[in-house]
């Protein structure tokens, strides 16, 4: 009987993770450590050592056993780093990732110091007040005079120093040695871990911390921390704490007034707790009721806590979200304009089998209408797992086949892991080998774990050398069969180990530079994707622009790579999770993200894989894939009405495509994620905190797709006071903030244009995206109550670099009431450094929420010849619609509407 | 004009100009309409879209705007994206292709009139691809010839296998009726035999086990009389006090309960209810191990001694259990059956047999008869001209299997060289699209995968001069599609050189 019922578990019940591969906070001796302290450090700040300098503090804290250096640097655009590292001469020197910021961070001047015998203080230029306090040590942020952010008001500050084996007070459990199943980790140094708290006051709501939980976070209170630790989770499960894939160590703090954000820069296996409680229950109580006037203040605590390396945390102090995203992007870096083919929609499935697979799953879209821009190929192309190598029977001629695709403005991605096959006969392996490329074991041999292929070792990417190495494996005369219509694909990066300590590399081997595996662990994806993307930049002189996905990611990997949330399942509850998991990789500063459309195990019903599509086609990266034993899922297998359904979803995607491509560009001069959040847009619409059913694509469209079965209604949220909504399809109007039930019946995907703004999109969708590019723009101009709208379009070659050299344009459109009678609807460029000058033209404008009578309508290129454009007015749905203006979106241009 | 840009793609280079805008091949009609279509396309002064909807200026016909809703305005641009463009491929054969493929850089019209302003100069190609669809067509008319002549014999074989199938399920209809009365009087004669040996063997039965009961009485009196210490032709619990048989708890001495627990509950027993009350007699029997059990084969054993054996074992296993104890030496033996009914018996047997001889026969007809009946089930296409080749084998190498498909049966996939065979399906149905539902067939339930489905295997089916298979794949792990050519899927060349004819 028992045995029935496990059979029928196995058959019927939902994909779920083994939870005992991996560690609990309590199996982590260094996570109990400082999650449970019993005595505390009791760190306080020497005050003879606190030196004020131009840009911030330095200062020593002791404690009893511990001398640690503090350094609090204001950076530009109210930014504050705290960077807490052992003092004095030490054993071992720390690990900091900072690989992950773009660049030297800038220091910022301070406008004022102070210090007295328990404090020092510093003002930043927007007014900000920083005050360290020496016993016991805290660092609290006065934001317009409020105490928003208070660094140790816990006293949990705890850093494990460097020591000689067979020092006091290492018998800890652990200290020296641990394991876990049935692996050793020889900690040959010991323990090195630090952690200290960080609170924040006046916060309810906390974000960031990219894995498969809620977009809001959760308190940690009764349950486990959540883990940064990149690992490869085998049918991960969605709704708790647990590592996933990449790590970015990152909380954002919102409130109606004030949003800011923390990052906590460490590689190392690190862990989380949050806390969230009313101040007045809490240990600040005594200092909150000194400087809030209210004692029921909402209060949500972080502590942080890695195995080793140093406290190196960055404040961004906002105050809106906009700003947080823009300081946190300019610490570290953005996603460069990707090329136009990776924005559209995407074509993979482990495995398309041939060249004769591939060619009839590129007739097969044409034939049935559907566009795609590139097809993808899992590991089975490869000979034998050997990257840089074509299956020789089933991928013979790859540069033909990839000619082919082009021909059809089509690209090919495939994908290139990091495991390399453990076979003297493969030229990668030799070369890595007898060159020392590969990490090493403990004892100082090539490390080697299972992978794909079987036995493997791994290329140490910590290595300058092995990344120069490893990207000029790309160049087309290297990569025998790769063409310039080829882009890469970096999966099992965490790294991916099959037969490693929670399938991943042992601490303790070696990286260059004498490093553990242990203090890098976090960026070893990262180093991975940044050489390729070197690799692919230098395959092509820089002319084109890289397109790269990688699983694993950190901080930082937005620069290099698009990343995707792994392994999902074709389940309603991962359709439902891509919206909050794509949501924290967008607030955490990755904005080119997205999930596997129809889910990678298990089969998709027709139903659900309609809505997924629907959902994928309003996220950044736009993929459908799938794994090997799944049955196929190109669109036209299923009912003529699943495979509309489809086409249309992805239809729509190619309408917006330039929409979405300003968008990219705009994040590059921004940071603003694509997929916002709706608190992003309306910070003050307390309704929206918690939502994550839908987002924002920019500022003007919300979305909202059905994640359910059977459903022919579906509700939504539309934010903002005085704010107006159009439903896209209907043109229905609906104020803010509200709730709205609208139809959605199988191919119907709820969308919703803000009052105020102007979307360019095009609505001759073709094969793939290139044969859109001279084709013209339909204006979408949605009016708000002050009869106002504006909006951008950006256009470049849509894939080389120059648009560095001044080949782009980015144009803007306003529409406005110019008096009693008149309205008008302009175009300004606005950059004039921008020279790209297409053939491009507007065909269409679109008014939403006309509530006027429009007698005629001139267009003027100057203020002397107009000319009369035919229009239709639609009084009951109060569109107005011109026909065929033709003016060129390069050029400036008015229009006026005269009633 | 506007901007003049140089496009290097599909290799060929060309300069874009506004001059060929205007010219185009349609003669009167706009440009992108067939000739079929000319009447709705005549130049009027309005347009009227072809669903009907609205009616706008012709001169807004192909002016790169999309103004009828069914896409009708445009035929001749991209405007529209629900819209078709006609290429005339003039030498070849004409080709309707979505709007969305008119000016894409792409050359899709083998006369290249759909890239008649992306600056694309397409060759025109349409002779060369004509004179080579026309040599298809001669090899394909070639192979429908051959194939179709074969059709019609399979069709022909397929039908006299129908009919004959047909008239032979009557002959063995009739047969099926001739036996039936033989059938009959051979059942009739076997159970009237029969009737009269059961009723000789009861006889036989009934005395044996009066004699076991006056056996049993027997002994019992005999116990009873051993019992009745006190000779008071009753068994009290005084008298049973006398034997140390009746100490159940073995104290050394035997309690009124024990004693009670061996007379059924009473006090006293009379030897009439001693007999009767079995439990008592047999408790006490037991007890008394010197006396031999009265225990016959005819009767089960009781629960009690159940208990005994197989108290602590599962209930499912209890059948071995009630098997009768090991002490057949002690019993008495049932006598043979005396020489009158002996023959019965042996006139009994030979009914049986002869009845089964019939029998046999009768279901061999009747099973033959089922078979055909299914056989002629089966949907052989319109002519049936698949019925000749059900159950026919053909088999393809790969380079690690060999693929083989049993029409109508099943398809299965064996190593090359190796002795395992994996079943990819049985037979299950027809499924081509309504029009021409004979175009695929689908074989399923075949061995299951590692964590996955049941094997199956699609069938697709074109014309072939012989039957066999030509390529397999397996699109989908443990989904199987071979592809199958047969001069049963041949249509009529006649058909062929009509729709040539109108396609010119």
């Amino acid at each position: 009987m028992r045995i029935f019922i496990f059979i029928l578990l196995f058959i019927f019940g939902a994909l779920a993770v083994d939870r005992s591969n991996f560690k609990t906070c309590d199996q982590a001796t260094f996570c109990k450590r400082h999650r449970n302290q019993e005595k505390k450090a009791n760190y306080e700040v020497e005050p003879s050592s606190v030196v004020t300098n131009e840009t911030g503090i330095e200062a020593r804290l002791i404690s009893p056993v511990n001398r640690l250096k503090l350094s609090i640097v204001l950076l530009q655009d109210s930014t504050l780093r705290v960077l807490i590292d052992e003092a004095g001469t030490v054993i071992r020197p720390r690990f900091q990732p900072l690989v992950a910021l773009n660049g030297e961070p800038k220091q910022q001047k301070l406008t004022g110091a102070d210090q007295d015998k328990d404090s020092a203080s510093f003002v930043t230029p927007t007014g900000e007040k920083i005050v360290l306090t020496f016993k016991p040590f805290r660092i609290d942020v006065f934001i317009k005079k409020e105490l928003i952010v208070s660094i140790n008001s816990k006293n949990l500050l705890k850093f494990e120093h460097f020591r000689e084996k067979g020092a006091a007070d290492t018998d800890e459990e652990g200290f020296w040695e641990e394991s876990f199943k049935s692996f050793q980790d020889s900690k040959p140094y010991g323990s090195s871990s630090v952690g200290v708290d960080i609170s924040f006051l006046g916060y309810k709501f906390i974000y960031g911390i990219p894995n498969a939980d809620t977009f809001a976070l959760r308190s940690t209170t009764n349950s486990e921390p959540y883990r940064f630790y990149n690992l490869d989770v085998f049918e991960y499960e969605l709704n708790n704490p647990m590592a996933l894939y990449g790590s970015i160590p990152y909380v954002i703090a919102h409130n109606q007034h004030q949003t800011l954000s923390l990052l906590w820069l460490n590689s190392a296996e690190t862990w989380a707790d949050i806390h969230s409680s009313t101040a007045d229950k809490g240990m600040l109580a005594s200092i909150v009721d000194k400087f809030r006037p209210s004692s029921e203040v909402p209060q949500i605590d972080v502590h942080f806590i890695s195995e080793t390396g140093v406290i190196d945390l960055f404040l961004f102090l906002g105050p809106k979200p906009k700003d947080v995203f823009r300081q946190y992007a300019s610490l570290t870096g953005v996603t460069p304009l990707p090329p136009q083919f990776a924005i559209a929609y995407h074509q993979c499935r482990w495995n398309y089998k041939d060249e004769a697979d591939v060619a009839g799953v590129h007739a097969g879209f044409d034939e049935h209408d559907i566009p795609f821009d590139v097809i993808w190929l899992d590991i089975e192309y490869t000979d034998g797992k050997k990257y840089f190598t074509w299956d020789p029977t089933k991928f013979p001629t790859p540069k033909e086949m990839q000619n082919q695709l082009a021909a059809n403005g089509r690209k090919l991605v495939t994908i290139i892991d990091p495991h390399i096959k453990k076979d003297s006969g493969y030229h990668i392996y030799k070369e890595a080998q007898d060159l020392g490329y590969f990490v090493k074991k403990s004892n100082g041999d090539d490390y080697e774990g299972h992978c794909w292929p079987g036995a493997s070792s791994y290329l140490d990417y910590m290595n300058p050398t092995v990344r120069d190495w490893w990207a000029s494996q790309y160049a087309l005369d290297k990569f025998a069969g790769s063409t310039e219509n080829l882009w890469i694909w970096n999966d099992m990066n965490e790294p991916s180990v099959f037969s490693g300590p929670e399938t991943t590399m042992e601490k303790d081997a070696r990286h260059y530079g004498g490093w553990e595996h242990r203090e890098v662990h976090n960026i070893y994806g990262l180093m991975m994707h940044t050489s390729t993307h070197q690799g692919l930049l230098q395959r092509s002189n820089k002319r084109l622009r890289p397109f790269i996905l990688t699983r694993s990611f950190f901080a930082g990997t937005q620069r290099t790579a698009a990343v995707w949330t792994g392994d999902n399942a074709a389940e309603w509850s991962h359709l439902k999770s891509t919206v909050p998991m794509l949501l924290k990789l967008s607030a955490s500063g990755i904005p080119f993200v997205g999930a596997d459309v129809g889910g990678f195990f298990k089969n998709p019903d027709e139903q659900l894989l309609v809505r997924w599509y629907q959902a994928g086609a309003f996220q950044p990266f736009f993929r459908a894939h799938a794994h090997i034993d799944t049955r196929r899922r190109e669109p036209w297998l299923f009912s003529e009405q699943t495979k509309d359904a489809i086409k249309k979803a992805i239809k729509a995607r190619y309408r917006f495509l330039p929409y979405w491509y300003t968008l990219f560009y705009e994040h590059e001069k921004t940071g603003l994620p694509i997929m916002r959040p709706v608190w992003a847009e309306f910070p003050e619409d307390e309704n929206s905190f918690d939502e994550e059913r839908e987002w924002l694509v920019g500022n003007a469209l919300l979305v909202r797709p059905v994640m359910d079965p059977d459903v022919t209604q579906t509700s939504l949220y539309l934010p903002g006071l005085s704010e107006v909504w159009y439903e896209w399809d209907s043109h229905k109007s609906r104020p803010g903030p509200g709730a709205v039930y609208i139809d959605t019946p199988l191919d119907k995907i709820p969308v919703y244009q803000r009052g105020g703004t102007i979307i360019p999109v095009r609505e001759r969708p073709r094969r793939a995206s290139k044969l859109m590019k001279n084709d013209p723009i339909t204006l979408y101009i949605a009016t708000n109550y002050k009869d106002f709208a504006n909006g951008t379009l950006y256009m470049d070659d849509g894939e080389t670099f120059e648009y560095k050299n001044g080949d782009y344009l980015y144009w803007g459109f306003t529409f406005k009431k110019i008096n009693e009678y008149d309205f008008a609807i302009s175009s300004k460029n606005l950059d004039t450094n921008g020279k790209f000058d297409p053939d491009v033209w507007i065909e269409k404008i679109v008014i939403r929420g006309v509530r006027f009578y429009p007698r005629n309508i001139h267009l003027y290129y100057d203020d002397y010849t107009p000319t009369d454009l035919e229009f239709e007015h639609d009084r009951e749905k109060h569109i107005v619609t011109i026909r065929k203006p033709g003016a060129y979106v390069s050029r400036e241009f008015r229009i006026d509407i005269h009633t | 004009m506007h901007y003049f840009c140089i496009l290097t793609l599909l290799g060929v280079i060309v300069i874009a100009s506004a001059d060929n805008k205007q010219q185009h091949s349609y003669g009167n009609r706009p440009r992108g309409v067939a000739l079929l279509k000319a009447a709705l396309y005549e130049e009027k002064d309005e347009f009227e879209c072809l669903d009907g909807s609205k009616k706008i200026p012709f001169d807004q016909v192909n002016d790169d705007y999309c103004d009828c809703a069914d896409g009708s305005d445009e035929p001749g641009t991209s405007a529209c994206p629900n819209g078709h463009f006609h290429c005339l491929n003039i030498g070849h054969r004409g080709l309707d292709i979505p709007s969305s493929r008119v000016n894409d850089f792409i050359c899709d019209c083998c006369d290249g009139s759909d890239e008649w302003d992306s600056g694309v100069e397409c060759p025109n190609v349409c002779s060369q691809l004509g004179q080579k669809a026309r040599e298809d067509a001669v090899k394909y008319r070639a192979t429908l010839e051959v194939g179709f002549k074969q059709r019609q014999e399979l069709s022909k074989q397929g039908e006299k296998q129908t009919t004959e199938m047909k008239t032979n399920i009557g002959d063995l209809k009739k047969q099926l009726d001739g036996l039936q009365p033989s059938k009959d009087e051979a059942e009739k004669k076997k159970n009237e035999v029969e009737e009269r040996e059961r009723a000789a063997k009861d006889k036989h039965d009934q005395a044996w086990n009066a004699h076991l009961d006056e056996k049993k009485k027997k002994e019992a009196t005999e116990l009873f009389e051993k019992l009745d210490v006190d000779k008071d032709k009753k068994i009290t619990l005084n008298d049973l006090k006398n034997f140390k048989e009746f100490d159940t708890d073995e104290n050394g001495e035997v309690s009124d309960d024990e004693a009670k627990d061996y007379l059924s509950g009473s006090d006293e027993l009379d030897v009439e209810a001693f007999i009767d009350k079995d439990k008592g007699f047999r408790e006490i029997a037991l007890r008394f191990q010197s006396k031999p059990k009265p225990v016959t084969t005819e009767e089960k054993v009781d629960e009690d001694n159940i208990e005994e054996t197989g108290g602590e074992e599962e209930e499912g296993i209890s059948d071995e259990v009630v098997e009768p104890p090991p002490q057949a030496s002690d019993e008495e033996q049932k006598p043979p059956y005396d020489d009158a009914t002996q023959a019965l018996i042996k006139e009994a047997d030979e009914a049986r047999r002869e009845y089964q001889e019939i029998l046999t026969k009768y279901n061999e007809v009747e099973n033959t008869i089922q078979d055909s009946e299914r056989f002629l089930e089966f949907d052989y296409g319109t002519d049936h001209a698949w019925a000749p080749l059900k159950g026919k084998c053909v088999e393809l190498d790969e380079s690690q299997y060999t693929y083989r498909l049993c029409l109508f049966d099943r398809a299965v996939q064996k190593e090359r060289g190796g002795h395992s065979e994996v079943n990819l399906g049985h037979w299950k149905e027809w499924t081509g699209p309504d029009d021409d539902k004979h175009s695929t067939q689908k074989y399923d339930r075949g061995q299951s995968c590692w964590n996955g489905p049941e094997r199956s295997t699609e069938v697709v089916i074109e014309c072939g001069e012989e039957t066999k298979l030509v390529e397999t794949s397996e699109p989908s792990k443990c989904e199987y599609r071979f592809r199958l050519q047969s001069p049963a899927a041949c249509t009529d060349p006649a058909k062929f050189d009509e729709n040539a004819h109108t396609e010119l």
